[in-house]
């Protein structure tokens, strides 16, 4: 995987759980314990009923994509220099949509509804981000 | 009888490239103007809205009634809501003046896009304009937003990347029209095509401008500026708010989702307001950010059918004598874009237009105009219906 210049996101009590279990390669979200449902992004409440009572719950890291945009142009941004950058929203198997960078790609691969696998990038001590690959048949 | 509110009087700073003043400057010059306008006085104004944008302060709003001398204020906010925040501050001003808690009410923008600001991650942070743990370390810029929602009505709709220029076509021969506009030289579809990728499938001529520049209106009582047969009524206003995460927005809610927004419940309570149909609307100034922000707001608000918003234009309707001219300054993609403000230029020239003194680009048809303005993705939104003086 090219290197990418990030901004990084800030650990708070509310995500602490996800970002665990991203640097630990196995990523987790909160699934409600009342309607069944995850949601992303990680939050003390249940996005769609209401609920607080969830378990966090290890991603099979299967998804499609949802959409997709290239950015071939970015002045004045961290990552400016490391264009051009595949930005993706995944739908994961689970049913949120992430947004996140696809990697080693093949232009037949950046297509709606392409089936992609979630993978990990080490950025710091502190912040392993998902990311995703092609999920060749 | 009870108080209408009206605006009273608007204003612009010089707009474009203006490093010779600060953006308190523009902001100065876009107040008066409007004041004057509206044939007040600086003491007569007792409500003030101004959104801090990019501005260090949150308390933004007080240095410039400071700045002005405006002492006493019986109501003021910030409408911190991005570029949708010049049409929702309309709204608010409106409740204002109506239930006699201010006489007039200053609405205020000015930035310094163009030569005053620093630009791309330092802009994001500074204002939060997007999620900065979840969508912002994935490098998602402005343009790559609006890049995943073109693409995504692009396969949707079995549109063409042709479809979206149109709009940048359409605008520009408007901006041709207006001396004051930054991009007066005509472009066709294949000019749009050729010039380069910033985030596909948007090219920069799918892109707004960057500027510097302000603007201002007076939103009074009907009947106390210097000349009511300039006072401009507020026919129907309405906002609606979604989400801003992309994802959330994907999955949508009920009829809703990334492609399909909720300007359509704004509309709905502007149009009914307004005791009018799209068809029946005479000019339109639709908020442009990008070509996409248009093709989906002329969709949703019923001025055309989901999916055909590229043929809409190709055919002329929003082109200068068609049924419906849109952006007829030029848009925040041919005219100015300094920022949150921008989308006060599209109030300021339906006045003007409304009023019959808009020069060569005079529409012919004047009862009425729709301004539509938005923020966050096409997410939050403030639709107006403005009509011609009664008076």
């Amino acid at each position: 995987m090219k290197h990418i210049t990030r901004p990084l996101p800030t650990i708070t009590a509310d995500n602490e759980e996800f970002w665990k279990s991203t640097k630990e390669h196995a990523a987790k979200l909160q699934r409600c314990n009342v309607c069944g449902r995850f949601w992303y992004y990680p939050g003390p409440v249940c996005h769609h009923c209401g609920a607080r009572d969830y378990t966090w719950t290890a991603l099979s890291g299967k998804g499609t994509i949802y959409s997709y945009s290239v950015l071939e142009r970015a002045k004045g941004n961290p990552y400016e220099n490391d264009v051009p950058i595949a930005i993706v929203l995944v739908r994961l198997e689970e049913g949120p949509v992430i947004m996140s960078n696809l990697f080693d790609y093949e232009a037949a691969d950046l297509a709606i509804d392409s089936p992609v696998r979630m993978t990990y990038e080490d950025v710091d001590d502190r912040v392993t981000l998902p990311v995703f690959l092609p999920a060749r048949a | 009888m009870a108080t209408r509110a009206v605006i009273a009087g608007i204003g612009e700073s010089r707009l474009g490239k203006v490093p010779e003043l600060t953006a308190l400057g523009i902001i100065v010059d876009a107040a008066l103007a409007a004041i004057h306008d509206a044939g007040l006085t600086v003491q007569d104004i007792d409500g003030l809205i101004l959104h801090p944008a990019f501005h260090v302060s949150p308390r933004y709003h007080i240095i410039v009634a400071e700045t002005l001398g405006i002492y006493v204020k019986t109501m003021a906010d910030t409408t911190m809501m991005g570029g949708a925040s010049y049409g929702v501050a309309i709204e608010r001003a409106k409740q204002a003046v109506e239930s006699g808690l201010c006489r007039n009410v200053l609405i205020v923008g000015g930035e310094k896009l163009a030569t005053g600001h620093q630009s791309g991650s330092a802009m994001m942070a500074s204002v939060g304009a997007h999620n900065l743990d979840y969508e912002y370390p994935f490098a998602a810029t402005i343009p790559a937003y609006y890049g995943l929602l073109a693409q995504r009505y692009l396969h949707d709709y079995g549109a063409e990347e042709s479809d979206l220029a149109q709009v940048a076509v359409a605008t520009r021969k408007h901006a041709a029209l207006n001396p004051n506009a930054t991009m007066r030289t005509p472009i066709t579809v294949d000019d749009v095509l050729n010039s380069p990728i910033i985030s596909s499938p948007l090219h920069r001529l799918d892109c707004s401008l960057v500027s510097d520049g302000g603007a201002a209106y007076v939103i009074s009582a009907a009947g106390t500026s210097k000349d009511p047969s300039r006072e401009i009524e507020i026919l129907g206003i309405g906002q609606a708010q979604s989400y801003y995460h992309m994802g959330q927005l994907a999955e949508g809610h009920g009829d809703h989702d990334l492609v399909r927004t909720v300007v359509d419940v704004a509309g709905e309570r502007a149009f009914a307001q307004a005791g009018l149909t799209p068809a029946e609307i005479d000019m339109a100034n639709i908020y442009d950010s990008f070509t996409i922000t248009v093709i989906v707001q002329l969709e949703d608000l019923g001025f055309c059918e989901r999916g055909t918003a590229g043929q809409f234009i190709a055919e002329g309707n929003v082109d200068p004598g068609g049924k419906l001219p849109m952006n007829t300054h030029g848009g925040l993609l041919s005219n100015a874009h300094p920022g949150a403000c921008g989308g006060m230029l599209g109030f300021t020239e339906a006045v003007r237009q409304l009023r019959g003194e808009a020069g060569d680009r005079q529409v012919t048809k004047r009862d009425n105009a729709l301004v539509s303005s938005a923020s966050a993705v096409a997410s939050n939104f403030s639709v107006s219906i403005l009509g011609a003086s009664i008076q």
